[in-house]
């Protein structure tokens, strides 16, 4: 087994509960929790603890057993839910993160544990009882303690890492009868009460789980008909054969399964495999009734995965574990748990290395590529059928590429969820009250773009608490609400997804920005009426208008670091600011960076390609649109600036110059032509980012491939159009 | 004993009161008679258990037949009153959280049932 792998799981699973943990728990300074979000905490909790365990993470364990304990009691209502335990969980889930995360790397220094002691102190006055005591316990204690709870007796030995036990050595604690009464059962005038209570004489009935098929059953129910099952734990110093004997006259046509007490975790995997039930809901039952723990529980589950082969090829076995008991829980968490059928309908979620992912869109892309050169082949032939056939299949390859890119879609809420702990301890590290509002949080975007807008989303978060929005002083002088507002917002716009960030503060000041701009040389002169050039030069490396440094931000690290990560994703920024009303950054992003739909055009021999999104329309380029100044295109009234992509691109042919085109592109709000020679349609391509070398080539996003081996240029609009600003802007200046 | 149904409509659903055994013998019948409640939708059914005197599983497996009938219909099955007699086989299946109803053990009863198991939901 590779240890990397699931350890890799573990801490992907791991930071996916604690951050829907932290979700909830800022919920909870609005609202009192519900059950159903104390059940989820302490599932959180509880699911860490059991894999922790298993990989012998001593501190995380130790750490999690006294946190899920406040936990349990809180949601059995043992312990009212008091705001202050807010504060005291978010630490505690800070913590565990950092536990998860360094535990893995090596042993955790004694100051963080003595940081965790202390915040388990925070919870002693909350709690019943001292269960702090388990603080000072080791990890193994806490397992033999864990096993008792679940009713098994001193005998067992627990005290070696799991990780190093043989599934084998864990005994079950008494009989297990698994009982299924024959449907026919009523009718023979028996009933399974009468034998159950029976037991009672024999032993004592530790705990007993009733299973019903009623629930799926329910329209063709006969009351005649028994639908009942039983999954009973019974302690008794009677033999196996008395045991079976209580059952003589009711076993014919009946399923009976007697275990006995000390039978190992593989007869329980050969009874699962004969009872009705899923496996993974029979463990969970088994479970509840305390024949298994929190740990044996798992080795069930990896008895189980070893016995499937090409079980999870694909799914590591951590990720398999935990989610497996978590879908255990889940199904047996609903009232009407004890469902007997395999329920064949349920969807199930695999987690799958997002490599091969990336591998599948490549070669799909691939396929597109040269699917559509076929295509643009097959056209020129007169064979109808073979041009209908290249029609469908280019469809059909159409619908794979878009299911293939949406595998690696995810909505951004989860992303957006972090800021809101963010916002909360900035709003008290800089004394502000600050609510964050999300919106369009289930607006899909590529998963690797998520995770690179992290950085930048961050930073303008911070930059809008710390110099976007002003202290609740301040805010009430000017006569605005105490409280201030950030807001993120997530939305589809014309293939693009556009992220904005709010705030209702101070506003930029542009006299400001402008003036700093002159003290550090980059510009000169009097001050623009153009809002978008002075906003600008916020993205300038080293142009900082905060006037002090605070722990928040102005630490050198500014916003040109923001504008570099957007734009290496292919996204563009924005800035909208009111004086006194806030400011507004848009940033502008593809929905993915592995296909785009683009428009390929010519000049002379080259072949480039502008991302269709941004195309609007395409004409004929004629002197009689152009205007005097040859500047401008008149567009139905309109006069839209153009550029000549042969000036940008210089080619050694000559190219068709009697006749051009011109494609009317928008970024933005913005629009412009660009005048090129051939227009070729519309192509379907995979973007192959450029080497190292040309990485900084302005107005070129990427290259692709054509279908005939040709190398084709993909355009980076935004960038040519700030390039063609930049030029404009030094020949007025000169 | 025959099954005895007493039914009162209110606005927000009925009040049932269930009398006689809740046996094999009984359970068709028992189930037609709860068809006049079972096919109303949206509505709060109380089901008054105090006057079952005896219960098997078969009696046990129609409520719990009525409960999961009830979540479909939209209705709000509550069992109040149970007897002793139903509280006895709640605790022995450990089905008190299936129905997840509010259970009042009498005094004089208290040694009879013990609720050791099945009282809590698995989370």
């Amino acid at each position: 087994m590779d240890l990397t792998e699931v350890i890799d799981a573990y801490l992907v699973e791991s930071e996916e509960f604690l951050r829907d943990m932290e979700a909830i728990l800022l919920r909870t300074e609005v609202s009192s929790p519900s059950d159903d979000d104390l059940n989820a905490i302490f599932r959180a909790v509880h699911t860490i603890k059991g894999t922790a365990g298993m990989f012998g993470f001593e501190s995380t364990v130790k750490f999690t057993h006294v946190v899920e304990n406040l936990l349990d009691q809180l949601r059995s209502h043992e312990i009212p839910f008091q705001s202050e335990l807010t504060e005291i969980l978010l630490n505690a889930k800070d913590h565990l993160s950092y536990l998860v995360s360094e535990e893995t790397k090596g042993k955790i220094p004694d100051s963080k544990i003595a940081n965790g002691n202390s915040i388990l102190e925070m919870m002693k006055p909350f709690q019943k009882g001292d269960i702090s005591v388990f603080a000072k316990k080791d990890s193994n204690q806490i397992r033999n303690e864990d096993e008792k709870e679940s009713g098994m007796t001193k005998k067992e030995d627990f005290s070696k890492s799991p990780i190093s036990e043989p599934n084998s050595s864990y005994r079950i604690p008494g009989y297990l009868i698994s009982f299924r009464p024959n449907r026919n059962v009523f009718s023979q005038g028996l009933d399974p009460i009468s034998f159950i209570g029976y037991l009672k004489k024999i032993g004592s009935i530790h705990s007993l789980k009733t299973i019903s098929e009623i629930v799926t059953h329910w329209e063709e129910f006969d009351p005649e008909s028994c639908y009942l099952g039983f999954e009973i734990h019974l302690v008794s110093d009677s033999d196996l054969e008395t045991v079976r004997k209580v059952f003589n006259f009711i076993e014919n046509d009946s399923f009976l399964h007697v275990l006995p007490q000390g039978s190992t975790i593989e007869d329980l995997a050969d009874l699962s495999g004969q009872l009705p039930e899923e496996e993974i809901l029979l463990g969970n039952i088994w479970k509840e009734i305390g024949i298994l723990t929190d740990i044996s529980l798992i080795h069930y589950f990896e008895e189980l995965k070893s016995r499937k082969t090409g079980f999870s090829s694909s799914v590591n076995f951590g990720t398999k574990l935990s989610s497996l008991e978590v879908q255990a829980q889940e199904v047996a968490e609903t009232k009407l748990s004890a469902n007997p059928i395999k329920d064949q309908n349920k969807s199930a979620t695999i987690k799958v290395d997002s490599k091969r992912i990336d591998n599948l869109i490549n070669r799909v892309g691939e396929l597109v590529v040269s699917c559509a050169n076929m295509n643009q082949l097959i056209g020129f032939t007169e064979d109808s059928n073979l041009q209908e056939s290249s029609i469908l299949a280019m469809r059909l390859l159409n619908e794979v590429r878009e299911i293939s890119l949406k595998l690696r879609m995810v909505p951004i809420g989860d992303s957006f969820q972090k800021y809101t702990r963010t916002v909360r301890d900035l709003g008290k590290e800089l004394g502000k009250d600050i609510k964050l509002i999300t919106e369009g949080n289930e607006t899909e975007l590529d998963r690797n773009i998520v995770e690179k807008l992290g950085d930048p989303l961050t930073h303008l978060v911070r930059n809008a608490c710390d110099h976007g929005l002003e202290t609740p002083e301040e805010r009430e002088k000017k006569g605005k609400p105490k409280q201030g507002t950030i807001k993120l917002n997530a939305y589809h716009e014309a293939g693009s997804v556009v992220i904005e960030i709010t705030d209702d503060g101070n506003g930029i000041q542009k006299e400001k920005v402008w003036q700093k701009a002159i003290d550090k040389g980059l510009v000169s002169g009097s001050i623009p009426d153009s809002e978008e050039e002075i906003f600008k030069l916020l993205f300038h490396p080293g142009l900082s208008t905060a006037s002090q440094i605070t722990n928040v931000s102005g630490r050198g690290v500014g916003l040109d670091v923001v504008l570099q990560n957007i734009e290496s994703l292919r996204g563009a920024i924005t800035v909208k600011s009111t004086p006194n009303q806030g400011s507004r950054f848009i940033l502008r992003l593809p929905l993915t960076l592995a296909i785009i739909d683009g428009f390929l055009v010519a000049v002379g021999q080259n072949q480039f390609i502008i991302p269709m999104d941004m195309v609007l329309e395409c004409l004929h380029f004629t002197d009689d649109n152009k205007t005097d100044s040859n500047q401008f295109f008149a567009l139905r009234g309109n006069l839209i600036p153009f550029l000549r992509l042969r000036d940008y691109y210089p080619t050694d042919s000559v190219g068709n110059t009697l006749r051009e085109n011109i494609v009317i592109v928008r970024n933005g709000e913005k629009k412009a032509g660009i005048v090129v020679e051939r227009l070729l349609g519309e192509y379907q391509t995979v973007i192959k980012p450029m080497g190292s070398v040309f990485r900084h080539v302005k107005g070129v996003s990427g290259s692709s491939i054509l279908g005939d081996g040709n190398v084709a240029l993909i355009i980076d609009i935004p960038s040519l159009f700030e390039r063609t600003i930049a030029i404009e802007n030094e020949r007025l200046y000169k | 004993m025959e099954p005895v149904q007493t039914l009162r409509e209110s606005n927000s659903g009925f009040e049932i009161v269930w009398q006689g055994y809740l046996t094999v013998p009984f359970v068709q019948e028992w189930r037609k008679l709860s068809e006049i409640w079972t096919d109303t939708q949206g509505k709060i059914i109380q089901l008054d258990l105090s006057a079952i005197q005896r219960i098997d599983s078969a009696g046990i497996q129609l409520l719990m037949y009525l409960k999961v009938l009830s979540e479909k219909k939209h209705q709000s099955l509550q069992l109040k009153n149970h007897s002793l007699a139903v509280l006895k086989v709640l605790d022995i299946l450990g089905l008190v959280s299936f129905f997840g109803d509010r259970v009042k053990v009498k005094k004089e009863h208290s040694g009879e049932v013990e609720f050791r198991y099945g009282t809590r939901k698995v989370g």
